[in-house]
């Protein structure tokens, strides 16, 4: 009995020791991300003063850019969605919306709105896809394509709209999102100045619930009416504005959303496009260029920017939330399964040696360690390892950290971009930044653990998350002949 | 093996220590962001009450309003602020030509355009901390690792005036240390379109072609050099016969941007075409395809005399990038 309470304690004592260097590396790592943002995003703020995004907005050398929208059942919100895609700011740019066989009136919405028309297209599939079934096309908006084909998954629909792209560079939209007019320029940008070649640049995506829009566009800004909604704002935040500003920097940008990617046609048709092995197609791509660019020795950049905007509706119920969270944490698990030899070889540089061990540890791994942390602590406590004080000081401690970068990124936001600007909403933010990590958190690891053991299970199901489309349904109205005019004259 | 025990009391010492450093470093930094947001409202409160106290807008500038006794009192003010009132009117010169030619002058009249060179060369006038801390930009003259934001918005400043005689001063930006510096000059140099600096401009696409370490873009250059008149094509023929695939090929780029606009824009026909026309057909069988696709659209925008005698063949080019724009 005393070799087996030996054995316990024992144990023990090493997962408490197992959750301290989680706690330490992850908060460490987060910590130095967090001020390494601080850093370029003030640096970034101050560029904007000088970017010249009006030379680039007249410049007859500005490479032509096909926006590619994978649609399955958007019926609500996709005619805002190509409403603001075919508003943006770049004229050299071509829509193209790929319905993934939809089964509601996707298609019909869209036909209706924008006046399409049956057409003929030829389709040499270069990227292996479902059959494409028909074209649909206005003569009056020459830069507009909708292709109707036979259901694949998001990763064929994106590969249709490869096949049929003919720009150097394409730009990936969820159907669900809202571009802000100068993004695409915004995203364009560090393509055309570095010197280096930039095959990928990544924008940031905020959460719509809670503002206005009109034609395509955000007319009032705001932040949403419930508690899960708003937590979700200030993560967005963190994500975006703390991580992945501080990775990119760092040459180890593992992760561009692909709710708003610029990518070179030709980078991604030598990798074969994106692959349905995952259920985060973006990341799993990144990662495959990533692979490429060493194998070929090929000096490339990915560019991650904080001011290209797209604006998403986030799941406002507990359902939906739940369904996003267990998908990205399936698809997390998968993709670092896939590219498992990239990991700690010099080959790759600052993402094989650092980035992704970090997500492996600290975002894979780190799921479970954390989530046996919050039964084994107690434990440990009552098994006598623990003093009450030490015990109380450490869940304090693990609140308070979560609570000072949520609160960084808040200030990073205010220190750039000021996106919400009543006095009240920055108030507003700022408590639930200190709020995340009572209750919030520990939800999300739960549906994160959920995702770990689907993975772990072998279930490879994309969980559709429905959205109300609220946000621009309220100000919308169609689509006049003259606007849609409007619309195609700009885009050249 | 054992595993160590670890100790308490150490341990929670060290843990009380961190939590009380992260509490004060999370409300450090709320404070921060409420700071931030005062700061910021009344800045933009204050730069709003300057213009309005100086009558500064658009159209009283537009229209000759300031007066001489405004003027006066404009040069009372520290140059930091007199920038933060020009910044608005500045930026608004891009859209609207005119009001760069008035805020020339007004410019001239107050010296900036004088510190703005200087700046530009890294003389910085030396100012006083409090004159510092009221812009947001101020701080950075203390910095001289940060200089380089003052130096690009001094040569983002000269191109939206479309200050001609600096153009000295900005291609010798073009070899400042920092890049976005380098940048900025480049587009400033694109706004003035002095042809004495397109030389330069040459030269510089021709080491990002061949040398390879370039800090400025190839696209940045390009689009650059397409915005000067194609009365400086002239210039371009050394690297339309350059050894370097490349350098042909981007200067064929150059060559139809400036032979497009012209054409689009209906004015006097090319001065130059007797000595482009036999350099336009060695280039239509030059052996990169798109170098000669690039000549046959610049024969088709120029109208050269060439275009129905060399043009027809080329339709039957093995390549089909040089065929199909023929054939457009």
């Amino acid at each position: 009995m005393d070799m087996w309470g030996s054995l316990f304690e024992h144990g023990l004592i090493f997962f408490n020791l197992l959750i301290l260097s989680y706690f330490v590396v992850g908060n460490g790592v987060y910590t130095a991300l967090m001020v390494i943002s601080l850093r370029a995003i003030w640096i970034h703020s101050r560029r904007l003063a000088y970017q010249g995004l009006t030379e680039l907005r007249g410049s007859s050398l500005a490479p032509p850019v096909t926006i590619i929208v994978p649609a399955w059942n958007e019926e609500r919100i996709i005619v805002e969605t190509v409403r603001s895609a075919l508003g943006v700011d770049y004229a050299p740019v071509s829509v193209l919306v790929v319905d993934d066989g939809s089964t509601d009136s996707t298609l019909k919405r869209l036909a209706a709105v924008f006046k399409l028309v049956p057409t003929d297209r030829i389709y040499q599939p270069a990227l292996p896809t479902s059959p494409v079934r028909s074209f649909y096309a206005n003569p009056h908006i020459p830069n507009l394509l909708v292709v109707h084909k036979q259901r694949g998954g998001k990763p064929d629909a994106l590969n249709t709209g490869i096949n049929l792209c003919r720009t150097p560079y394409f730009c990936c939209l969820d159907a669900d999102c809202i571009l802000e007019r100068d993004s695409l320029l915004r995203l364009m940008d560090p393509i055309l100045t570095s010197p280096r070649e930039t095959i990928v640049s990544g924008g940031i995506v905020r959460i719509i619930n809670g503002c206005t829009g009109k034609n395509g566009q955000i007319v009032k800004l705001g932040l949403p009416r419930t508690s899960l909604e708003r937590f979700q704002v200030v993560e967005y935040l963190r994500s975006f504005l703390t991580g992945r500003t501080g990775w990119s920097l760092l040459g180890g940008t593992v992760i561009v959303s692909g709710a708003l990617a610029l990518f070179q046609h030709k980078a991604v048709m030598e990798v074969g496009g994106f692959s349905a092995d995952t259920v985060t197609e973006d990341m799993d791509l990144i990662i495959t260029l990533r692979h490429w660019a060493a194998k070929n020795k090929r000096d490339i950049e990915m560019s991650f920017t904080s001011d290209p905007v797209c604006w998403t509706e986030c799941p406002a119920s507990l359902a939906m939330l739940s369904r996003q969270r267990r998908r990205w944490q399936l698809g997390l698990c998968q993709t670092l399964r896939k590219h498992r030899g990239m990991l700690f070889r010099r080959r790759y540089g600052m993402v094989g040696l650092f980035s992704l061990p970090f997500h492996l540890y600290v975002e894979g791994l780190g799921t479970i360690v954390e989530f046996l942390g919050y039964l084994l602590v107690p434990l440990s406590f009552f098994g006598g390892l623990i003093s009450p004080a030490l015990l109380i000081i450490l869940v304090l401690l693990g609140l308070a950290y979560g609570g000072f970068l949520s609160v960084g990124a808040v200030l990073l936001e205010e220190m750039t971009y000021r996106r919400y600007p009543r006095p009240r909403d920055l108030l507003v933010l700022l408590a639930y930044g200190m709020l995340e990590n009572i209750g919030y958190r520990q939800l999300i690891l739960f549906f994160r653990v959920e995702g770990t053991l689907k993975f772990l299970v072998g279930s490879h199901r994309w969980e559709k998350v429905m959205h109300k489309g609220e946000a621009l349904s309220s100000g919308a109205t169609d689509l006049t002949p003259a606007s849609a005019q409007g619309s195609a004259d700009k885009a050249g | 093996m054992v595993l160590p025990i670890p100790n308490l009391p150490f341990l929670t010492s060290l843990a009380r220590s961190i939590l009380a450093t992260v509490t004060v470093g999370t409300l450090a930094l709320a404070v921060g962001a409420m700071l931030r947001r005062w700061h910021h409202d009344r800045f933009d409160r204050r730069v709003k009450n300057l213009c309005i106290h100086y009558a500064l807008t658009p159209s009283t500038v537009l229209e000759g309003k300031y007066s001489a006794q405004c003027l006066a009192r404009l040069r009372t003010l520290p140059l930091s602020n007199l920038e933060l009132l020009l910044e608005p009117l500045l930026l608004r010169c891009a859209t609207a030509p005119p009001l760069a030619t008035v805020l020339e002058e007004l410019c001239l009249e107050l010296g900036l355009i004088d510190v703005w060179q200087r700046r530009i060369l890294n003389q910085f006038v030396p100012i006083s901390f409090r004159d510092a801390l009221s812009s947001p930009d101020g701080l950075l003259h203390f910095f001289p690792r940060l200089r380089f934001f003052l130096r690009a918005r001094s040569a983002r400043n000269l191109g939206l005036l479309r200050h001609q005689a600096s153009w000295p001063i900005l291609a010798k930006a073009l070899g400042d240390p920092h890049p976005d510096v380098q940048q900025v000059a480049l587009r400033s140099l694109a706004a003035l379109r002095e042809p004495q600096s397109f030389p330069t401009l040459l030269d510089r696409m021709e080491k990002a072609v061949t040398e390879n370490h370039s800090r400025l873009s190839l696209h940045s250059l390009k689009a650059a050099m397409a915005k000067f008149p194609l009365s400086q094509a002239l210039q371009l023929l050394p690297s339309l016969r350059h050894p370097h695939p490349r350098v042909r090929s981007v200067a064929m780029e150059i060559l139809r941007e400036m032979a497009k606009r012209e054409a689009a824009g209906e004015k006097a026909l090319f001065q130059h075409k007797s000595v482009f026309d036999r350099e336009l057909a060695t280039l239509t069988s030059d052996v990169d395809p798109e170098v000669r696709a690039l000549a046959a659209e610049v024969i088709a925008h120029l109208d050269v005399a060439l275009s129905s005698s060399v043009l027809p063949p080329k339709l039957q080019d093995r390549r089909p990038c040089g065929h199909s724009k023929l054939a457009a």
